[in-house]
């Protein structure tokens, strides 16, 4: 707890779990996340604020996390407020004013923005909460709706049937990029580029216009990455006319930044934007100009610099 | 003709959207919500054929994931509720049981299969083994 006015310390992300309903605790729904009949020992109590350990390990990748249960928003405190990543909250569908429970909670939810957000009953009941008033509510705030123990279970003949319950939680937890993040290494090969993008997003949230060479070895973490994107400029710098400069800059800004979906078109966008620029060059400038903006595409999203070094067929042909 | 296909899960974050109609970068968020509200909303017994605006929705789940696509009026509806499903076999087939997760540490290679199957709003191959040659021929480049 003493770490906490230090900055360098970087807690853990976290699962924000609560209940709205009193006969509901949040702990029952730790342990069955965990798969476990008994709690482990917590990580941390703060006041009525406990943090539990968790570690999802899947195909992709491992990441430590914490699932930490605060009871009420009052007991919300700026540790956990900094380390959400995913919200589950558990609210009494067998009231009619069920969700109302759940409204002090939203606004805060909506601040911090986490990536994971889920609304969890027992099952939608016709005489308090109905299936459609839920999913309303979850469309409204981005929620995704599960039912511990649905009424209607999912068809067994389905080829890609629906998970449901815990299982379901456990399933959308797996579907997002930790902060604490580490991926397998036979996966991040490939054609590399969307892993790059993913894995840069956290690993270096400095764009790389910002990051400058000085920093190379202030932390091991993201050497590589940095040393790349020096070189990288450096060698740019050198070569290119001031325009296509700033397009590359924004290239490898795309491929640094946040990895979402608006990022990676708005890359395509720009690839397409350069190729059109060239278009109107002659033949022989053109070529050397596609050759630049390749080399420097790929030094952008982390290639090897090895790699491309004898690759060079403008200066000679 | 189709205009866009989209990748959404329950919770509406989209995992994967392609255009095939310019659309402005910035309506593009505003556009895939308001498309994704008209999907999800709907009862699971309900019709996927959805009337929008000026043109058609055809959308699919499966298990957690929606894929929605946005055709005009002159395509075939039946056809594109196929395609949806060949798309996702295929996905199947590479990944041997894909998930959420495939596609998003994989997006490229989503990109590749379906940039096989539709070209220019238009559906370019269906045969399963053709569709992933030539995946599976960059795949082997990969390995060396």
């Amino acid at each position: 707890m003493s770490d906490q006015n230090d900055e360098g310390e970087t807690a853990l992300p976290c699962v924000l779990i609560t209940s709205c309903d009193p006969g509901f605790k949040e702990e029952e729904l730790v342990m069955q996340i965990l798969g476990a009949s008994a709690l482990p020992e917590p990580t941390k109590t703060e006041d009525v604020v406990v943090w539990y350990p968790w570690t999802i390990n899947n195909k992709y990748y491992t990441a430590n996390i914490s699932l930490c249960v605060v009871p009420s928003p009052f007991s919300m405190n700026s540790a956990v407020a900094q380390s959400t990543q995913a919200f589950i909250v558990y609210f009494d569908s067998k009231t009619k004013d069920g969700l109302t429970a759940v409204t002090p909670w939203v606004a805060l939810v909506e601040e911090l923005a986490p990536e994971v957000l889920i609304l969890v009953c027992d099952h939608v009941c016709e005489n308090g909460v109905s299936r459609q008033e839920a999913q309303q509510w979850c469309l409204a705030h981005a929620f995704e709706l599960v039912e511990l123990n649905p009424e209607e279970l999912p068809d067994e003949d389905d080829d890609f049937p629906e998970s449901t319950g815990v299982k379901r939680i456990i399933q959308a937890l797996n579907a997002n990029v930790w902060s604490s993040v580490e991926m397998k290494d036979e996966h991040n090969q490939g054609f590399g580029l969307m892993s790059s993008l993913v894995a840069s997003r956290h690993n270096n949230p400095r764009s790389v216009a910002e990051t400058q060479c000085q920093s190379n070895s202030a932390d091991e973490n993201t050497e590589g990455q940095k040393t790349g994107s020096c070189q990288n400029s450096a060698e740019v710098d050198s070569v290119v006319d001031p325009m296509t400069d700033m397009d590359i800059q924004e290239l490898a800004n795309l491929t640094a930044g946040d990895a979402d979906v608006d990022n990676f078109e708005r890359l395509f966008t720009k690839l397409k934007e350069m190729k059109d620029k060239a278009s109107s060059m002659p033949h022989e400038q053109r070529k050397v100009h596609a050759e630049k903006v390749a080399k420097a595409f790929w030094m952008a999203i982390g290639g090897d610099q090895d790699e491309i070094d004898g690759l060079s067929s403008g200066e000679e042909s | 003709m189709i205009k866009f296909l989209l990748m959404v899960n329950k919770q509406g974050q989209t995992r994967l959207s392609r255009h095939y109609e310019q659309v402005d970068i910035g309506k593009r968020a505003a556009l895939e919500s308001d498309v994704v509200k008209a999907c999800l909303f709907r009862m699971k017994d309900e019709c996927s054929f959805v009337e929008y605006k000026d043109y058609k929705l055809v959308y699919r789940q499966y298990a957690a994931l929606f894929i929605v696509v946005g055709i005009t009026d002159s395509e075939n509806e039946l056809s594109i509720y196929e395609l949806v499903h060949n798309f996702i076999e295929v996905l199947d087939k590479y990944f041997s049981r894909v998930s959420e997760l495939d596609i998003m540490f994989n997006l490229d290679k989503v990109h590749i299969i379906l940039d096989e199957m539709i070209q220019n709003g238009h559906i370019v191959e269906t045969n399963k083994n053709r569709i992933l040659a030539p995946l599976l021929a960059l795949d082997k480049m990969a390995e060396g």
